[in-house]
């Protein structure tokens, strides 16, 4: 996990349309400049494309350059630039997108949005503690899902697939999966200070000192990263199709049983977890609703968070129907 | 424990409040949170039971926090073998809503999935109880329910017998052939497997 670490959480100007390169260079994933190139490539073309390195080196060139053209110019030249290439995936994307914060933008003018009222009590620092090490727990187990799911089903995956068969769903969305790695990691090494600061050692105890946390502000440091989130969600109806669709080739039905033999995987299928990030945007509803009724006084950003999460979890929703 | 035959799939759903956490988390780890100190972050819980000589491993999928965003939990529903529709005795409305949870259930499970009706928090005083016994047994009736239990997971009454019940008739299933192993039916072969109950199960699409 060590190496997840090392990633930058931030987003690269690319980002949008390198989700859709992740098939062409799996092994990569790690740097985000240099797919930008490919990119371009992957959407214009079918995902089986057939070109010789030789050939496709020579092109990204020429993309790449013409892209760092026209993202140095103003926000409206490089958006008609992305029209060019604008699918409707992107547009379902977008729409998803728009979903997520108009509900946000309803629920920050709401003055009926039910926050949970603090009810501060003798208790309250040692149960909040509690919740930001629950908080913590399942986020590293989240974590863990997610790593398992690049490297024992979504590696080998596209090794195996990558020419064989339209997985063009599951493509895009496990394009994501690199993403959603490097925000976990950012809320696990953040929550990680937050806890050591919050608790102090008393004989060998691990006492919790007060009902500060800055649980909110991490979330709220870290809201635009969300937006991973609805796309994803935007392709996981699409993708358990796909699934659907492979499970009645014996090739992948073979290839699926050698792969459900691997001990880390713990015998959990790819639908297992692929719906991971779905139910984690729910789990943190809960948990900080949990964590406001034992924080003290009024946390701005904690109820920020609250109403952004949720708002996301109902612009997730929608994009399944 | 890893001699298991058969790994099996359940879904937990119904109204929030309900106490779906809180009966998976008495069944998977024997321990009830009334003051909610710990633990609604799992995404599931396991278990290993035996049925008929046959280790079975219980995979809980809880659905807490979902209640409202009905389209996300349907996509559980697909590789479920069992499902839970859980109600509070207490609360009336929620039992109201089980027909919603059912038809969900139907529409987006596979067909053979054994449904469960759950009616938590028996514990509480009779004064309490807006449903009863007989209502709740009529409605499972009339409506194709296998089986009907009423719980509590804070005493823990009846915990172990719903789960286990579920695994009885799933595995009732299995043994006839109208269930086989694979991801849409929510039961998966354990290591131990192979040739013997590949056969038992009729062949089917076992892997």
């Amino acid at each position: 996990m060590s190496d997840y670490f090392s990633l930058s959480g931030n987003s690269d100007p690319g980002a949008a349309l390198d989700r859709h390169q992740y098939h062409n260079n799996n092994n990569n994933n790690n740097n985000n400049k240099p797919q930008s190139t490919d990119t371009l490539f992957s959407t214009t073309s079918s995902p089986e494309f057939t070109s010789t390195p030789h050939t496709l080196l020579s092109r990204r060139t020429t993309i790449t350059k013409h892209l760092k053209r026209h993202w140095t110019l103003d926000d409206s030249t490089s958006s008609s630039v992305r029209r060019l290439f604008t699918s409707e995936q992107l547009l379902k994307e977008r729409k998803a997108l728009g979903v997520w914060r108009n509900t946000l933008h309803g629920y920050l003018l709401d003055p009926a949005f039910k926050v949970p009222t603090p009810r501060h009590t003798h208790d309250s620092p040692r149960l909040a503690y509690c919740i930001v090490s629950e908080l913590l727990a399942t986020e590293e187990t989240y974590l863990g899902h997610l790593s398992v799911l690049k490297q024992m089903f979504i590696d080998p995956f596209l090794q195996t697939f990558q020419n064989r068969y339209m997985i063009r769903d599951l493509q895009t969305i496990f394009s994501y999966i690199p993403q959603l790695i490097i925000l976990s990691t950012s809320l696990v090494r953040r929550w990680c200070m937050s806890i050591e600061q919050q608790t102090c050692c008393i004989n060998g105890k691990i006492v919790a000192k007060d009902t500060k946390h800055d649980i909110g502000k991490t979330f709220c440091d870290l809201e635009d990263e969300f937006k991973v989130y609805t796309y994803y969600a935007v392709h996981y109806a699409k993708a358990q199709k796909c699934i659907s669709r492979m499970e009645q080739k014996p090739i992948y039905q073979q290839w699926m049983h050698s792969v459900l033999q691997k001990k880390e995987i713990k015998r959990m299928g790819l639908s297992d977890y692929l719906i991971a990030p779905i139910q984690r945007i729910t789990r943190y509803c809960l948990l900080v609703k949990d964590l406001m009724k034992h924080t003290d006084g009024h946390d701005i950003e904690l109820e920020r968070a609250l109403k952004y999460l949720t708002a996301l979890a109902v612009a997730m929703n929608n994009c399944q129907q | 424990m890893s001699s298991y035959n058969y790994i099996i799939k359940y879904i937990i759903v119904g109204d929030s409040g309900v106490g779906k956490s809180c009966l998976l988390i008495q069944f998977t780890d024997k321990r009830f949170n009334a003051g909610r100190e710990l633990t609604i972050g799992v995404e599931f819980g396991t278990r290993f039971i035996s049925v008929d000589d046959k280790q079975i491993k219980l995979q809980i999928w809880d659905t807490a926090g979902q209640e409202s965003f009905r389209s996300i939990t349907q996509s559980y529903y697909r590789g479920a073998a069992g499902a839970l529709l859980v109600y509070d005795i207490s609360r009336r409305e929620s039992f109201e809503h089980i027909s919603t949870w059912l038809a969900d259930v139907r529409r987006h499970a596979n067909p053979h999935t054994t449904i469960v009706l759950v009616g938590n928090k028996s514990d509480l005083d009779e004064s309490k109880r807006q449903v009863t016994s007989e209502e709740a047994e009529r409605f499972a009736k009339e409506n194709g329910i296998a089986l009907f239990l009423e719980t509590s997971a804070k005493s823990a009454s009846n915990v172990e017998e719903v789960f286990v019940k579920t695994a009885e008739n799933v595995y009732e299933k299995i043994k006839s052939g109208e269930f086989t192993s694979n991801e849409t039916s929510g039961i998966r072969l354990g290591p131990v497997q192979k040739s013997s109950l590949s056969e038992e199960t009729q062949g089917g699409a076992c892997c």
